[in-house]
């Protein structure tokens, strides 16, 4: 049965994030390992009298995805208010182009959140900090350090870390709040960039997560990970635990992984303790976290692909920006009532590439039947 | 939301749990694997297939400028002279207002 916790994160995320109408159209997604969430909300909108369609989909490989969805998708006729798309997942982000694809006719009067690391603690604690709370403490962040040259980074756990920032690596900003178009990706609280430069040390308390799906616990407390970093890659790391070692070692194998890819501020003061799962949840507790491996810039900034992206997350930091004697605190963040930027990047999290449809440019898709128009919102 | 009690709620969940769960059963059926969460994390341990991506590789940095596009409420990719209203700017501009 549900805990009172969860529940009441299951109506933040209806209230607080989707800000539902009784006359949005609601169509749940997920995948079997979130079935019970899938439910919960269900339950949740029949209590609201507003109406829902449910499309079970398989993670990452299903052939018969689009049909099943193209079979749920109300016709546009149909539609008094929005249409809202909430997909569940926990290890995985599948078909994000299948769904970009079916959903486009119905913008802009469409909304989509796609949440990963599914579990009762992403309602009864992720979920429960409103959007506008992570928000004000993102502009925060980024307001200090989107125009710096230098940050020093330390943690009480013993992180050192000098980096330097080039304004054009892109900073992304995921604070649960959607613009037109875009996908809130759940649990929300982060912003990260790529770092121009990086070197010190690195000391992972708190967590690790990793894409690729796993049953280690992610949790770090009792066994940090020591990672030296020079030149912007990891050139030597150390844990005492021969497990979690190994499963470095296993990571640190695959090509191009000990490349820093991403420099990531979580800020979700929601999130406290880690949890076991690896998960988004761990990555979004205010802090400091690296990601070793595939970068999050676009093809042509940042030149190198890898198949592999591994958080590893410390509990807080402490970020010194430029010549600036007073820090940033990520544990303590003062919320900005500034404006976001709008300049950033919201998503942080997209499917795999195993999908066949390929994206020709901006206009077109092509399909086993050939070139097809990707319809923009009342164009095309 | 209607007042409803505790027992009510839970009465409820339970039922869709249970709608929910037999949805899994049919599907997981019809997809014809016999242990979709082993080859699930077969496909994706570590050196694998990707469980999920930061960012968008090639193709779909495509999809990217599509979808800021649409944020910015554009009613075709790109045009290649002045409609009417952007002629009325154009010449609201030139004249200082």
């Amino acid at each position: 049965m549900i805990d009172a916790k969860t529940w009441d994160g299951v109506q933040s995320l209806l209230d607080n994030y989707v800000r539902i109408q009784a006359s949005d159209t609601v169509l749940v997604m997920y995948t079997s390992d979130s079935y019970e969430a899938a439910a919960w909300v269900s339950a949740a909108l029949e209590l609201r009298k507003v109406a829902v369609r449910r499309v079970w989909m398989a993670p990452l490989r299903d052939d018969g995805f689009q049909e099943r969805l193209r079979l749920a998708l109300p016709a546009l006729e149909q539609l008094n208010g929005r249409l809202v798309v909430l997909s569940f997942e926990r290890d995985t982000m599948s078909h994000t182009r299948a769904l970009a694809e079916a959903v486009s006719k119905y913008q802009p009067n469409c909304a989509i959140y796609r949440s990963i690391s599914t579990c009762p603690s992403l309602f009864s604690n992720a979920l429960r900090v409103l959007p506008e709370e992570l928000s004000a403490r993102n502009i925060a962040v980024l307001e200090r350090c989107m125009t710096a040259q230098r940050l020093k980074i330390t943690t009480a756990g013993g992180t050192d870390l000098s980096v330097t920032i080039d304004p054009k690596h892109r900073w992304i900003s995921n604070r649960g709040i959607a613009r037109p178009g875009g996908v809130v990706i759940l649990p929300a609280g982060e912003v990260a960039t790529f770092p121009a430069s990086i070197h010190g040390v690195f000391i992972a308390d708190f967590a690790f997560n990793v894409n690729a799906i796993t049953e280690r616990d992610s949790r770090l407390h009792d066994h940090p990970i020591t990672v030296w970093v020079e030149d912007g890659r990891a050139v030597r790391y150390e844990c005492d635990d021969p497990p979690t070692s190994g499963f470095l070692e296993e990571c640190f194998h695959t090509h191009c992984a000990y490349n820093v890819g991403e420099l990531g501020f979580g800020t979700n003061f929601g999130v406290r303790d880690a949890i076991p799962l690896n998960s988004h949840i761990n990555e979004r507790r205010p802090g400091i976290h690296i990601g070793f491996g595939q970068h999050n810039q676009d093809p042509g900034v940042v030149g190198y692909q890898c198949a592999i992206h591994l958080d590893l997350i410390a509990r807080g930091g402490i970020v010194w920006v430029n010549d600036d004697p007073e820090p940033l605190d990520l544990e303590n963040i003062a919320p900005s009532s500034g404006h976001h930027p709008g300049s950033t990047r919201d998503e942080d999290v997209f499917s795999p590439e195993t999908e066949e449809l390929e994206i020709d440019d901006c206009c077109g898709i092509l399909t086993s039947e050939g070139l097809k128009l990707f319809s923009l919102p009342q164009a095309l | 939301m209607a007042d409803i009690t505790s027992e009510k709620v839970r009465e409820l969940v339970e039922r869709v749990l249970a709608e929910v769960g037999d949805e899994v059963k049919g599907q997981e059926k019809a997809f014809g694997v016999a242990d979709l969460h082993t080859s699930v994390a077969g496909l994706a341990k570590v050196g694998g297939l990707s469980a999920w991506e930061i960012s968008y590789k090639t193709t779909h940095a495509s999809l990217e400028r599509a979808q800021e596009l649409a944020r910015l409420g554009a009613k075709s990719a790109w045009e290649i002279s002045y409609k009417t209203t952007s002629s009325v700017i154009e010449k609201d501009r030139t004249q200082g207002r």
